[in-house]
């Protein structure tokens, strides 16, 4: 048969079973299967097609059969190709009993063994039906082989080999001979690097727990670089650092340590800390140790890029550049660090930062647009689903219940654009009326405004100085400054719970070019991670609904219409402050 | 048997209404609200289908997507979403996602009622793995399928 051909009658069979499907037969579309299978006994899909009319019949057991038959032909290479096979296995697993799927489950894994199954196919299945398996007790020649070597660190290298072998061949199995072999026994030097091996290895499989009573024991021995790292990389992706924390408590030395590796991870353990100073410190550290490594230092830089440290970045920056000249060709070493850093930076700061000397603006109009389509687009979705949910429920059943509670529904999400439309407008309105006034007494004003709010949260406000300052500057613009910076802080202080000093202070000081005013509360305050975020349009930590994570971006644009700007203190600790700048001479008031 | 659909949805009324279509559809719908109890939801196949939205507080949808990958790497999963940010369409892609639904000026519940109902039915899979499969290799290739 000619490949024409060959793709002729393949095509009419999948139109002939698609015609008895269609038309109800599902046992004749099961006999063409069959007979299809026979004409092309090398695809796999025919049985699979059987297994699912078999299982739309619901005959699991011949469903089960026809997936095996399948599953022998199954070419490996093709994550699409192997899901369909998972989700049917799965499928069936949910409506048969746990003996008939485990019995199942044997049956595959006797024919991987017996070499019947393609090999990566082989792979991949025997993680899958894994938890199905009745226990095992036979190892293979690879896992065999693998045991004498664990015993001592003289052949390390032949067991680094034999391990990542049977890595590829079975990871289940090495877990098996490593749970056997090595995690119970005692450590000592004569093993130290065998078990330093085991421990990374538990730790790519997800067996956390193991992998950190190897990391406790070694440590013992010895405060080795790589064992550390693993032990705060687990409490990092788990996000729960108390081991970390055992870890310090019994070996404090681990603070003073000058390893690379070390160091990384400790930036991370102070972030999650929300420890400001000890971030910066180490980071400090790191770039004064590895002045001569580019990698390192562009680490660094992302670590202070992304934790909003702006002096910082542009002085890494400055050594980064010098580096670069002298030195071509960038060295493999600390590759991962760099990327994983670098991922974690958001790329718009990124480009803010590299072209800090010029005070870029804010590359934020695709955020706002894609921030708008997002959050116009739900109340869109809910008007669109209300009305066809209750079309829908009025053709079965006619009440006015149903189209009140639709119409309350489509009313509800119209005030929610609006709403946003509305939150937008200082932004959007053109007009700007300046004129001269007492700043003071403006912000006293505002505060007044939200007395009954102020009074039930119990916060106290503090404005200094008594005496005037006096600005010619938009009035309005300016209340709407002062008063999202005043909600921000009084949710913030919410939040809060159970502190004894609730207050807010707004220090207002002049030069002879700028208004200067500090905005300090007691609240929550900002963590690490989100700092470089701080500005962006749609960022919110608030609870959905509390939030929409506009404030502050607005304020950042109505300062910079004034030429004025905002910024984070990022050395305060008690909460959050906020150092705004506005010039007095406002003639040359920009638009956007 | 009933299927089982995972919904994660922080939209409190999108999620409402499409937990209710479903389930009058006959098919059983477990929602979540959050990514973080999305993930403490999740189980090694016990669900048919997943239905997740992008856009969620605190963890992120891809962020969601990997941890539900983690638990099981094969379980179908469509997105929902109205904004297509690239990068993040990459890293849903490379993490292997089965569809998209869209939200805002398109979204159709039954349409997605429907969708969700074809993606389910057993023999639906085996539509489109024939179809593409009845085609020999190398169909595709620039040379196209005469030669």
């Amino acid at each position: 048969m000619n490949l024409h051909e060959e793709f002729t009658s393949r095509k009419e069979i999948a139109t002939q079973l698609r015609n008895l499907r269609n038309s109800g037969d599902l046992v004749g579309a099961i006999a063409l299967c069959g007979e299809a299978a026979r004409l092309f006994p090398d695809d796999y899909f025919y049985p699979q097609i059987a297994s699912d009319l078999y299982f739309k019949i619901q005959e699991y057991d011949a469903a089960a059969e026809a997936l095996l038959e399948c599953l022998r032909k199954l070419p490996g290479g093709s994550d699409r190709r192997f899901a369909g096979f998972a989700r049917r296995y799965n499928r069936l697993r949910k409506v048969r009993t746990e003996g008939e799927t485990r019995k199942w489950a044997g049956m595959i894994i006797s024919e991987i063994k017996a070499g019947h199954l393609d090999e990566d196919t082989g792979v991949r299945c025997s993680q899958l039906i894994e938890p199905d398996l009745p226990n095992q007790t036979e190892i293979s020649e690879e896992a065999q082989a693998l045991i004498p070597l664990l015993s001592s660190d003289i052949s390390f290298q032949r067991f680094v080999n034999q391990a990542k072998r049977l890595q590829v061949a079975n990871n289940t199995e090495l877990a098996m001979v490593l749970d056997l072999h090595v995690l119970n026994r005692t450590r000592t030097p004569r093993t130290f690097r065998v078990d330093e091996y085991c421990l990374s290895a538990y730790e790519k499989m997800g067996r956390f727990d193991s992998a950190l009573k190897l990391a406790q024991e070694l440590l013992r021995i010895r405060l080795e670089g790589l064992v550390i790292r693993s032990v705060f990389r687990i409490g990092r992706t788990l996000s729960d650092y108390s081991k970390s924390d055992d870890l310090l408590a019994e070996h404090p030395l681990v603070l003073k340590s000058n390893d690379f590796n070390v160091l990384y991870e400790l930036v991370y353990y102070f972030e999650a800390q929300n420890n400001v100073e000890q971030a910066q410190a180490t980071l400090n550290k790191t770039e004064k140790m590895f002045a001569d490594s580019l990698p390192i230092l562009k680490t660094v830089k992302n670590f202070y890029t992304r934790f909003g440290m702006v002096d910082d970045v542009v002085r890494v920056n400055r050594s980064i550049e010098q580096r670069q000249t002298s030195e071509r060709r960038e060295s493999t070493k600390f590759r991962p660090e760099v990327e994983e850093s670098e991922a974690a930076v958001p790329s718009k700061i990124q480009e803010l930062y590299s072209e800090l000397e010029h005070q870029t603006r804010l590359a934020a109009i695709s955020d706002l647009t894609t921030g708008i389509s997002h959050e116009l687009g739900q109340p869109i979705t809910n008007i669109r689903y209300t009305v066809q949910f209750y079309r829908k429920m009025l053709d079965r059943k006619h009440t006015t219940d149903a189209v009140r509670s639709a119409f309350d529904s489509i009313l509800e999400e119209t005030e929610r654009m609006g709403g946003l439309m509305k939150r937008l407008s200082p932004l959007t309105s053109s007009k700007s009326a300046v004129e001269t006034f007492d700043i003071v007494q403006r912000i006293r004003k505002r505060v007044g405004a939200e007395k009954a709010l102020l009074f039930k949260s119990r916060i106290e406000v503090k404005i200094s100085p008594e005496k005037p300052v006096f600005m010619h500057v938009d009035p309005v613009r300016f209340d709407q400054i002062v008063g999202n910076l005043l909600l921000n802080a009084i949710d913030a202080i919410t939040e809060r719970k159970g502190k004894r000093r609730r207050y807010i202070r707004i220090q207002i000081r002049e030069d002879a070019r700028d208004i200067k005013i500090v905005f300090a509360d007691t609240g929550v305050g900002i963590p690490l991670k989100n700092r470089g975020k701080l500005f962006d349009p749609f960022f919110s930590t608030k609870a959905p609904g509390k939030g929409e994570g506009l404030g502050l971006f607005i304020v950042w644009n109505l300062l910079k219409m004034q030429g004025g700007k905002i910024v984070l203190d990022s050395k305060y600790k008690d909460g959050a402050r906020f150092h705004i700048t506005i010039p007095k001479n406002t003639n040359d008031t920009k638009e956007i | 048997m009933n299927n089982t659909v995972f919904l994660v949805e922080d939209e409190e009324k999108t999620g409402s209404l499409l937990k209710q279509a479903l389930e009058s559809e006959n098919i059983d719908t477990v929602w979540a609200r959050d990514g973080k109890s999305a993930l403490e939801k999740m189980e090694k196949g016990k669900f048919d289908l997943v239905i997740l939205d992008l856009k969620l507080p605190e963890l992120s949808g891809d962020d969601v997507l990997e941890g539900i990958r983690k638990v099981d790497p094969y379980v179908e999963v469509v997105v929902y979403t109205n904004y297509e940010d690239p990068p993040v369409m990459k890293r849903l892609i490379n993490l292997g996602i089965e569809g998209y639904i869209k939200k805002g000026a398109e979204a159709d519940l039954w349409q997605t009622v429907a969708t969700i109902k074809a993606k389910l039915d057993p023999l639906s899979a085996s539509d489109t793995d024939s179809l593409l499969e009845s085609l020999p290799e190398g169909m595709f290739t620039e040379n196209g399928g005469d030669r």
